[in-house]
């Protein structure tokens, strides 16, 4: 199966170039100022997206989060969310390439076609890097206080394990 | 994020002094700042490549063309009368939703940058509370990752998980929003 985003990719910027290129605009130097101003975002945002690695890296590889993952499969269940898929719970919301090596084990362990196989796919496709996305998006900004934007953030995410759950489980 | 950040750091030093081997803090602490250097050169350089495009985007008004089509909802969901922030989140939203998410962050960035010049003392403003969620609830109209990786693992229909993946996402969103819309009237700053 060839990867649609890759022919979205191919599409969208010849779309963009084609269009930029009827309207006479200088796209060569459109492009380069637009990536001054990647330079200077990023520069912005790196000293907070390295704190949070820093404490990820340090939460996961002490085994801290294994602790985590044993005292909170009892409220899991208590969901009906599937306790098996916790690692993949708690590493998604700090890193999206840990939670694909997550879900590579998962399919390992119980099968890709497997009830657990199937919520997991479909968690780790309809969540999001939620740490990182406020972390990274908050840098870029002088704001402190986030009000009830964590809160509510935590409690969607959650309504997406419960509802996810109740699909794959047939009892929607 | 300051008490995540202490909770975390403070609960995997205390773990590892009383149950585990001190070393292994050491021996993270070195790793961790390479790891965090890789993935930093990763993110530069897309949001450089990114931001490129973008700007031929802005420059070239193809904004305008989807504007037309998608204006309404955004401006019934945002309060904001600036016109750059409601580009910068219309594409955000846009390239999220066709997986391009390299793409997307940059022009979510500069979105934030534009309402932040909205906030007082800096305190995160209902609008950007709400695009921040709007981000984290990740719409995808095809979840491209996952159904490549359910492919590799040979599973008998890779692609089974695209309506449940969009049922779900919809449903978090529309729901977020609600929160939010409510929140914003509970929690006054």
């Amino acid at each position: 199966m060839k990867n649609i985003s890759d022919y979205l990719i191919a599409c969208f910027l010849l779309l963009i170039i084609l269009f930029a290129a009827s309207k006479r605009i200088d796209v060569f130097k459109s492009f380069v100022e637009g990536v001054k101003d990647g330079l200077r975002i990023s520069i912005k945002i790196f000293p907070n997206v390295f704190a949070l690695i820093v404490a990820v890296e340090l939460f996961t590889k002490t085994g801290v989060l294994d602790i985590l993952q044993k005292l909170l499969s009892p409220v899991l269940s208590f969901f009906g969310i599937y306790k098996e898929a916790l690692g993949l719970i708690i590493i998604k919301p700090f890193s999206g390439s840990s939670s694909f090596a997550v879900l590579k084990d998962i399919f390992e362990k119980y099968g890709v076609d497997s009830d657990i196989g199937i919520y997991s796919s479909i968690i780790c496709a309809s969540t999001e890097t939620l740490f990182y996305v406020i972390t990274t998006y908050l840098a870029a900004t002088n704001v402190k206080k986030t009000r009830y934007l964590i809160p509510v953030a935590i409690a969607v995410d959650f309504l997406v394990l419960i509802i996810a759950a109740m699909i794959v489980r047939k009892s929607i | 994020m300051n008490a995540f950040w202490l909770g975390a750091i403070v609960s995997s030093i205390l773990y590892q002094l009383l149950f585990g081997n001190v070393e292994k803090i050491t021996e993270i602490l070195f790793s961790a700042p390479q790891k965090a250097a890789d993935i930093f050169l990763t993110i530069l350089l897309s949001i450089m490549l990114w931001s490129g495009f973008l700007r031929v985007v802005q420059d070239s008004n193809l904004v305008e063309i989807l504007k037309k089509l998608l204006k309404p909802i955004f401006e019934a969901l945002f309060k904001t009368k600036n016109e750059r922030a409601l580009n910068f989140i219309l594409l955000n939203v846009v390239a999220n939703m066709l997986g391009l998410g390299n793409a997307a962050t940059p022009a979510g960035i500069l979105a934030m940058q534009e309402l932040s010049k909205e906030a007082k003392n800096s305190t995160a403003s209902d609008d950007m509370i709400l695009f921040v969620l709007i981000n984290t609830c990740s719409i995808q109209l095809i979840p491209t990752t996952a159904i490549l990786l359910r492919t590799k693992f040979s599973s008998s229909a890779p692609a089974a998980i695209t309506f449940p993946t969009l049922f779900v996402s919809m449903a978090s969103l529309f729901i977020g929003i609600i929160l939010c819309k409510v929140l914003s009237k509970v929690c006054k700053k």
